[in-house]
């Protein structure tokens, strides 16, 4: 299989990708006679062979999609030997380092291979990735998951720490990535690996500590543009609210109803309202509750023009919402950027 | 432990891409100005209220620092440092220093002066703190900043950069956000990631976004892999494209569609023939727009070598004394060339789409993009990403909510990304003063296999 082109159907020894519904995926190899144990029941490898990427899968007690793994699906669901880069802070450094097919990159360290998989599909099929790793198993568990996902021809695993020994790389790279604890140390290496005609560095730093000896290195070996920035994603739930007007007057108390929360906010059970393998899902149960909810006085009211962002009747404002809630990352690492031009 | 795979040899054709040529598309960058312009010899630009012209640049290398002389262009090492004017003498805060014009001993006419007799960026700066009463007075931050202020005033010193998404996004960004709709580098670094764009793969693009979009997709594809562009209007605009200067066989594989085109396309299955019909008027690209076929090309130019007096062809010999009529014969040739090869291209497009293989559906427009998605979402291979962007977090909302009901994605995610810069020295770290308000909201979803109902 390869994560370099897409293919239509499921065949043996594949990564796929599993996807149960929000936030519940796994990725899997196929073997044959393999079973996976999901929250629906068993999944048999052999049902999935020959399906087409993308189909439904039905289990026991519920189903699922088959999906092919590309490298955001991988960097969510690979198992971690190290902390990871994700997607968001991915697309800045892939960004911003110019990556395309043909490109030459050099990256140290290895870690769980997130970003490496991410690089390789950016800069194939004429480019090439020299990833160097410090610890001899990570390296090796790197080396056979780009194997199994088709891309050993475009990626050269290392086993080296360049902190200590430089990368031994010449006038080659377009690009360097440093994911290290001691960045300072690796950068005049990573200097001499970049192309004469000049390329792009970066540094990813979790401490501004480091950052500012990174940036002071930069500077001083000559590299311009040195820029440091950091990317946070926000996700948005959709939902529809309904928020419901107060009474400004007393009901009789054997008539009373008692008020509902306006929002579905509170509910315990987190997963049911984004289900997304489920048809008929929360959304459909929002708009139940807003119905039974309207009984009494159901007239949608006339709105004036410039106040039109949703539905209102008498009992209710009812609008569609993109929500941010609980918490988020609020912090990944520091990228640092910087070009070396030619002399 | 290296396992033995060897990387491609870079060939002749990328290696010459690195050194500055006539006719190429060239951005200058002076600090945080950034502009672009074609390199033609003998032809002069302005810049920062200097006139010159580009041709001391052609022949060096890309990234270059250039510095104007007599409206030319001449090589120069590296600009010097800050830190390399400052003298031993420092203050220790401002208590005493009050911020006059009368500071300064130099007028405006001693600097443009020194500029005209062609002292140095240096000598320049070090005459102006010779000159300054409170210069010596101000800490060494405080000079380092100050020193940094004159130099981006007075030294006039250009980086010659080879166009690239990046510097084209920030340039766009900077200048006119509105013709990119306001996408931040993040946002459209998100974009490409969520769609998996890259070689082998066919995208298909809503793009008015003045092809900034296009433009970063085809980098991505580096010529393996389609493009189709979707777009209002009977031709596209997309000066982004252009100036990312990408080489034919790029642009050979770049269609246009034009939306007034799509509900023929739903009507399609199976026809592919007769598509020359006349609803589309005068669909003839004029000259100066980007044709994306060779072969157009090379129709237009030999017409125009046909009017400037070459061979006569086909019955022109009639006309040969009236050089009017011959030029508007060769004109109506051109068009109808052209009209036949433009229908071709849609035609072509429009079999590719059918296939229903799309690996990566992109919209990014300025339209309200769920009718686009619900109905260009037929074309893309299940288990394939798509990416919605827009400025209003109302309109993804919108489109995600129209998805939902057609059921047709799984792995929802509507988002933004916040980016934020930092000012990093020694014992002055801090973020930027300003940040970025917005850059926009996307949708990400994965297609999956339509079951039948």
């Amino acid at each position: 299989m390869s994560l370099a082109k897409y293919h239509d159907k499921v065949k043996e020894n594949d990564t796929v990708i599993l996807y149960l519904g929000y936030d519940n995926m796994h990725a899997i190899k196929i073997k044959k006679g393999s079973v996976f144990q999901t929250r629906y029941g068993a999944l048999r490898h052999n049902d999935i062979i020959g399906t087409t990427y993308g189909s439904r899968v039905h289990c026991p007690k519920g189903y699922l999609y088959i999906l092919y793994p590309t490298p955001e699906l991988w960097t969510s669901n690979l198992p971690h030997r190290t902390q990871i880069l994700y997607t968001t802070d991915i697309s800045v450094v892939s960004f911003q380092l110019d990556l395309k097919p043909g490109a030459v990159v050099v990256e140290s360290g290895t870690g769980s291979a997130s970003l490496s998989h991410s690089i390789i599909r950016s800069i194939l099929p004429d480019g090439h990735l020299y990833t160097f790793e410090f610890h001899k198993e990570r390296a090796q568990k790197a080396e056979e998951e780009f194997k199994d996902h088709g891309l050993s021809d475009y990626v050269t695993v290392t086993h080296k720490d360049v902190c200590q020994f430089g990368f031994d790389l010449e006038d080659v790279a377009d690009a360097v990535f440093l994911d290290l604890p001691v960045p300072w140390d690796a950068i005049p290496s990573a200097k001499k690996a970049l192309k004469k005609q000049g390329g792009r560095i970066c540094s990813f730093s979790p401490c501004i500590e480091q950052v500012q000896k990174s940036c002071a290195c930069f500077a001083e070996l000559g590299f311009e543009e040195i820029s440091t920035k950091e990317c946070l994603v926000r996700n948005f739930d959709v939902r529809t609210i309904n928020l419901p007007n107060p009474e400004f007057f007393s009901r009789d108390k054997t008539k009373s109803q008692p008020q509902k929360k306006g929002s579905r906010f509170d509910r315990d059970d987190m997963d049911a309202y984004s289900e997304e393998t489920a048809e008929n899902s929360a959304q459909c149960d929002i708009v139940e509750s807003s119905d039974t909810k309207e009984n009494t006085t159901s007239e949608v009211l006339d709105t004036p023009a410039w106040d039109y962002i949703g539905r209102k009747t008498a009992a209710n404002f009812s609008f569609k919402a993109g929500i941010s809630l609980g918490r988020m990352p609020g912090h990944t690492g520091y990228l640092t950027f910087a070009t070396l031009y030619p002399l | 432990m290296a396992t033995s795979s060897e990387p491609m040899c870079v060939d002749e054709r990328k290696t010459s891409n690195v050194t500055i040529k006539e006719g190429d598309q060239a951005i200058l960058k002076k600090g945080k100005t950034v502009r672009i312009f074609q390199i033609r010899k003998k032809r002069d630009i302005w810049l920062d209220k200097i006139k010159f012209s580009l041709d001391g640049a052609v022949g060096h290398y890309y990234g270059s620092t250039f510095v104007v002389k007599n409206g030319q262009m001449h090589k120069v090492q590296k600009t010097f440092k800050e830190a390399e004017v400052l003298g031993p003498e420092k203050g220790t805060d401002n208590r005493d220093l009050h911020d006059l014009d009368s500071n300064q001993k130099l007028s405006r006419e001693d600097i443009e002066k020194m500029k005209k007799e062609g002292a140095k960026g240096q000598e320049i700066i070090e005459q102006l703190i010779e000159n300054s009463t409170t210069f010596k007075g101000k800490t060494e931050y405080a000079q380092e900043k100050w020193v940094k202020k004159k130099k981006q005033k007075h030294v006039a010193e250009f980086t010659v950069l080879k166009p690239n998404t990046r510097l084209m996004c920030q340039m766009y960004h900077e200048k006119s956000p509105a013709k990119i709709l306001n996408i931040r580098m993040d946002t459209l670094a998100q974009i490409l990631t969520y769609g998996n764009v890259h070689a082998f793969t066919n995208v298909a693009v809503v793009d008015t976004c003045s092809g900034l979009v296009v433009g970063a997709v085809l980098e991505r594809l580096g010529g393996y892999g389609k493009v189709f562009h979707f777009h209002p209007g009977e031709r596209p605009a997309r000066p982004i494209v252009d100036n990312l200067n990408f080489p034919q066989e790029f642009l050979d594989n770049l269609y246009n569609f034009p939306f007034c085109e799509i509900n023929s396309l739903k009507s399609e299955e199976g026809k592919s023939d007769d598509l020359i019909d006349n609803s589309h008027g005068d669909s003839v690209p004029s000259e100066g727009d980007s044709l994306s076929d060779t072969a157009v090309k090379q129709c237009t130019d030999s017409n125009t070598e046909t009017n400037t007096g070459g061979e006569s062809t086909e019955s022109q010999d009639k006309d040969n004394t009236d050089p009017v009529a011959r030029k508007r014969k060769a004109e109506m040739s051109t068009r109808e060339a052209n009209k036949i090869l433009y229908s071709k291209r849609l035609s072509e497009a429009k079999e590719l789409l059918l296939k229903r293989n799309i690996d990566c559906l992109i919209i990014a427009s300025k339209f309200n993009p769920t009718p686009l998605v619900t109905t260009l979402i037929e074309y893309v291979a299940p288990s394939r990403p798509i990416v919605v962007y827009s400025q209003y977090k109302e309109a993804v909302m919108d489109a995600y909510a129209y998805l939902r009901e057609i059921g047709c994605l799984v792995n929802y995610r509507v988002s933004e990304t916040w980016l934020r810069e930092y000012q990093i020295l020694p014992m002055r770290t801090h973020p930027e003063i300003q940040m970025s308000a917005g850059g926009g909201y996307l949708l990400t979803a994965t297609t999956i296999v339509k079951e039948q109902k």
